[in-house]
């Protein structure tokens, strides 16, 4: 209960500072509007990357199905003139049927190899549409995407990818927290004893894999309408590994990990791109000290500070 | 009809025959140890059982049916659940948690529904909450409750091994060298353990190395020695056995002092 409520609390403020400061404040800005709701997107997606890491899986194949979302938004708003909000729901189911067809033979790999053939799935979703000829316009990617109806502004598109992200971070954490949540964990922790209890692991570790793409997918949707175009380029490798980092930086305890992950390296990116030439040096070294320092991410820094406190409390001698 | 049968089962791996020809079965109610030396194969003839591994020849049936083939999750789904030899729980869970996912066959309502938390979820979770008590008070396992598995010591963590398998509510359980590295006293308790769970009318098979406790236990003893049976009987008739002695429990006059 104690630690509920905090985490109740924290996503009021988190859902206050997102719909209601914000707004107000940077209204004007679009520079900043820009960046957050690119934050926002980017969370979004890594909350999927956070779920296939329930699993105990390493996902870096999310940028693959941002692609997949982007160009599928892309293909039915330019050529068949297809409404925004109906290409969005298309686009997560496009990015979900492929996970479901490529997730079943992978995932029965773990560690390593898992990760290296997600990061390979990138890589391969670029050149597909790189290759994909006329229908995907090859290198020169899809652009003039119309803007959706009801999102002309930057506001707009801000406020829809807030309330998008809001959204996930309530439906990711009802998961973690309910019996389908605490069967993930468990496959995270030992497939072979989940088996032999009755959870059929290759179903549940599918349907972790088609939620997380299906997010991904989402965020790629949302990107390309908000952008405007879409490139094979779009989203690479590092994009992929980014996602990843988010999680990683801000912890895999809860789903609030991956949003403070992806805000704190996005913003700080953009802070950083003051001193251009030192941004990637500074970036570097800011991650190392996080991973070295907080090996359980950024979420984990109260936890730490509260046990310190406690040991010096306790250090005091009975008098 | 037995209630688990293993009909002339093998298991080949490249050009090592672990498990050779092996028939057996075991009768509801029933416990029965398979017993033999370091790689007689017990371990290899669990994992066929359990659905780990598949047969290179002969079926395993479970009330008539085969489950030879099988996904181990689908065979736990017809009443037949395994332990491991390593004392193997969700490490990062709470004790109490580790019960309650494994009640996870008995869950009745879609993601979704968990998802919106409905009172039907709700109810089932209160009742897989007391159950797993139940289940944990069972296995003298109560106030350690919300502690970490991780932190528990081997025996206790060998009993929520049982907790979990019990959960599963089945007709067989296997159970991998329950009484393995405990002391006397400890062992005493796990054999109790064992006879409570076959006097709740579930048949057990076990595999086990402690001699003294699987002759006081057991009903039947099957024996294994590189791979294949060489005797089967009551504990008292296996202890007289000729091969058995010759092979696994050696004579009194060939005890050398180390």
């Amino acid at each position: 209960m104690m630690q509920r409520f905090p985490a109740l609390a924290g996503f009021i403020l988190f859902a206050a500072v997102m719909l209601i400061a914000i707004p107000l404040l940077l209204a004007g800005q679009g520079y900043w509007l820009t960046v957050l709701t690119t934050a926002a997107l980017l969370a979004f997606g890594s909350i999927g990357v956070w779920l296939t890491f329930a699993i105990g899986r390493i996902n870096i194949a999310q940028g693959a199905f941002a692609l997949i979302g982007g160009y599928v938004v892309a293909i039915l708003c330019t050529r068949y003139h297809t409404s925004f909000w109906i290409a969005l729901p298309l686009s997560v189911l496009a990015a979900m049927l492929v996970a479901t067809l490529v997730g079943w033979p992978i995932l029965r790999l773990r560690g390593v190899y898992f990760a290296m053939i997600t990061l390979s799935l990138t890589e391969v979703a670029s050149l597909a549409f790189l290759n994909g000829g006329s229908f995907t316009e090859g290198a020169s990617g899809i652009t003039s995407i119309p803007r959706p109806a009801l999102l002309s502004s930057s506001l707009a598109i801000y406020i829809a990818s807030a309330l998008l992200l809001l959204i996930g971070i309530v439906v990711a954490w009802r998961f973690a927290v309910s019996p389908a949540g605490a069967v993930f964990r468990s496959l995270r922790q030992g497939e072979e004893l989940a088996a032999s209890l009755g959870i059929n692991i290759a179903r549940y570790r599918l349907l972790a894999f088609i939620a997380s793409s299906g997010m991904g997918g989402a965020a790629g949707a949302m990107f390309a309408a908000f952008q405007q175009n879409i490139f094979p380029t779009s989203y690479t490798v590092n994009d992929s590994v980014n996602f990843m980092l988010y999680c990683f930086l801000g912890g895999l305890q809860s789903v609030a990990g991956p949003v403070v992950g992806a805000f704190l390296l996005v913003i700080a990116f953009q802070l950083l791109s003051a001193i251009q030439r030192f941004q990637a040096l500074l970036y570097g070294i800011f991650m190392i000290a996080a991973m070295l320092f907080l090996p359980n991410g950024l979420m984990s820094l109260p936890q730490l500070l509260l046990a310190r406190r406690d040991r010096r409390a306790d250090a005091v001698p009975p008098r | 009809m037995s209630l688990l049968a293993v009909e002339g089962v093998s298991r080949r791996f490249g050009g090592l025959t672990a498990v050779n020809n092996v028939s057996f079965s075991v009768e509801a109610g029933e416990i029965l140890s398979v017993i033999g030396p370091n790689g007689a194969g017990k371990s290899t003839l669990f994992k066929l059982i359990a659905g780990f591994l598949k047969p290179s020849a002969g079926h395993i049936l479970l009330d008539g049916r085969r489950i030879d083939g099988l996904r181990p999750h689908a065979i736990a789904a017809r009443g037949l659940v395994r332990t491991f030899q390593e004392t193997t729980v969700f490490r990062e869970m709470t004790v109490l948690e580790n019960v309650v996912v494994a009640h996870h066959l008995r869950r009745r309502h879609s993601v979704l529904a968990e998802l919106l938390a409905t009172p039907g979820v709700h109810a089932e979770q209160q009742e897989f909450l007391a159950d797993s008590r139940k289940l944990l008070a069972r296995l003298s396992l109560s106030g350690l409750e919300d502690e970490e598995a991780r932190n528990l010591p081997h025996g206790h963590l060998r009993a929520l091994g049982i907790a979990m398998a019990l959960a599963v509510r089945p007709r067989v359980i296997l159970l991998d060298e329950p009484f393995t590295g405990m002391n006397s006293e400890e062992t005493e308790r796990a054999v109790e353990i064992v006879r409570d769970i076959r006097a709740g009318g579930i048949t057990v098979v076990l595999v086990e190395h402690d001699m003294g406790a699987v002759m006081r236990i057991s009903d039947r003893i099957v024996v294994l020695n590189f791979g294949t049976l060489i005797a089967s009987g009551v504990p008292s008739a296996i202890q007289q056995d000729e091969t058995v002695i010759d092979a696994y429990l050696g004579r009194a006059d060939e005890i050398v002092a180390l």
